[in-house]
């Protein structure tokens, strides 16, 4: 008897290698599903580089939802149980859960199980763009105040799953960021998938330009765009023109809301938010998704620096933004 | 002396004598093939409804033996240990400070320090040769 040929079905983007512009201080390549994006001195490039990319991977080992051999899946398979996990991983579902607690559970990590449901089960690449089985979706439990991480375990809710989607690109910023600084000792610009983080050592640095859009595809058409002069710290966009499918009939995108376990629905196409860090950063644009309407008073009343562009265009700043000064009038 | 069957009588008993012994003889291996054919499946049906017998207990052995292994399996769970590559390349004191308290907090952040923009090739001022054209800025989009 002829064995069947094994076919093995990809669910994971591995990450391609950087390309480097030495002259410019400039490197860019792909990593945990997305793009990269980095800025540094001519002198520190190749290093800052070579150290980003391997951070990413590390990253993607420990969080990714998309291979068997990652940690954040170990936890999920063994739901309802500790199970011992690197430092990595502690760090970034720390970070998960104080964005969750900051935002009243708006940035819910345990929203894996509704994004599987509804077909985003593998890296966002390969999910079909119209697929027209009816998808069972569960009803998110809310129970990320259930999860229990220790210094070397993290346990997941049973009838939950760990998904760090909303967060985890962000903390990966602020990781590489202190890694070239406390490495290279020089300052640095990082963008994972609009998630940026700027950081130099002893303060030493100049404002940095960042091109703000609704997603790379529209930014690359032509689309509108904003730009924008970062200090140190972060700056998150988070937009429903990215990361979009069809399930069943439904549209989707990436944005759930834990509320009805259904993608996040408001005025809003993309909002952009200043932060301490990249991670507080999305936390904000992330919430303000979700809330909708609601994400003005929310922002102002945590005094975050946001804009946030609706449907038809429409720009709406809060009173931190316009205080920033960081925007370029043109 | 007169003989008592004349030869006609003496083929005809003969005949008769040859027909009947061996219809007798057919008759007798027909029965006992028959009996034993009856024995055969009687034998037959005892040894299926022995096998079945057999067969339950074995299965329900079997599942009681599952049934075991579960609770012990239950009970006692075993650690599987994946190998995996040593990590090494972000620094514990890093991890810490990307992770602390308030690294989700809401709020703050960047504040335009200076009208004038610089790249950071900008920084580059050893060569007499023009500096390069700064690269492009970096995207902040939904992904």
């Amino acid at each position: 008897m002829t064995a069947l040929p094994t076919v093995s079905i990809p669910t994971h983007e591995p990450s391609t290698a950087p390309t480097v512009d030495v002259e410019r201080g400039a490197s860019s390549w792909r990593a945990l599903g997305t793009y990269v994006e980095l800025r540094t001195t001519p002198e520190a490039v190749e290093a800052a580089t070579y150290l980003a990319a391997r951070v990413l991977d590390e990253v993607d080992l420990a969080c990714s939802r998309f291979r068997d051999d990652s940690e954040l899946m170990l936890a999920n398979g063994a739901a309802g149980r500790a199970v011992e996990v690197s430092p990595l991983l502690v760090g970034a579902v720390r970070v998960a859960l104080e964005a969750a607690e900051e935002t009243d559970g708006l940035v819910d990590p345990l929203l894996g199980d509704v994004l599987c449901a509804a077909g985003y089960d593998r890296t966002f690449s390969l999910v079909p763009s119209d697929d027209p089985t009816a998808a069972a979706l569960p009803v998110p439990a809310g129970s990320w105040p259930q999860m229990v991480v220790t210094d070397t375990t993290v346990t997941v809710p049973l009838g939950a799953a760990l998904d760090l989607g909303a967060t985890g690109k962000a903390f990966a910023a602020d990781l590489v960021a202190l890694c070239v600084v406390d490495t290279c000792d020089a300052p640095v610009l990082v963008s994972v998938g609009g998630d940026v983080r700027v950081a130099a050592p002893r303060d030493e640095l100049q404002d940095q330009p960042v091109l703000v859009g609704h997603s790379l595809t529209d930014l690359e058409a032509g689309g509108a765009s904003t730009l924008v002069r970062l200090g140190a710290g972060g700056l998150a966009t988070s937009s429903v023109s990215a990361r979009r499918w069809r399930r069943g009939g439904r549209q989707w995108h990436h944005v759930v809301d834990p509320r009805t376990g259904l993608p996040a629905r408001g005025p809003w196409r993309t909002v952009t938010a200043l932060g301490r860090t990249a991670a507080a950063a999305n936390a904000a644009t992330t919430a303000s998704i979700v809330l909708g309407a609601a994400a003005y008073d929310w922002l102002v009343d945590h005094d975050v620096a946001a804009r946030l562009v609706d449907h038809d265009g429409h720009v709406t700043r809060t009173p931190a933004w316009t205080a920033s000064g960081i925007e370029e009038t043109p | 002396m007169r003989a008592l069957l004349s030869t006609g009588q003496r083929d005809r008993s003969r005949l008769v004598l040859t027909v009947l012994s061996g219809t007798l003889a057919a008759a007798t291996v027909a029965g006992t093939g028959v009996a034993t054919a009856a024995a055969a499946q009687e034998t037959a049906r005892t040894n299926a409804v022995k096998a079945r017998q057999k067969a339950a207990a074995e299965a329900a052995a079997a599942r009681a033996h599952h049934a075991a292994l579960v609770k012990w399996a239950k009970d006692n769970p075993v650690v599987v240990t994946k190998t995996r590559p040593t990590k090494t390349v972000i620094g514990k004191p890093t991890l810490v400070k990307a992770s602390s308290s308030g690294s989700s907090r809401v709020g703050g952040g960047s504040t335009s320090s200076s009208s004038s923009s610089s790249s950071s090739s900008s920084t580059r001022t050893t060569t007499s040769r023009p500096a390069p054209p700064p690269p492009p800025p970096p995207p902040s989009t939904g992904s």
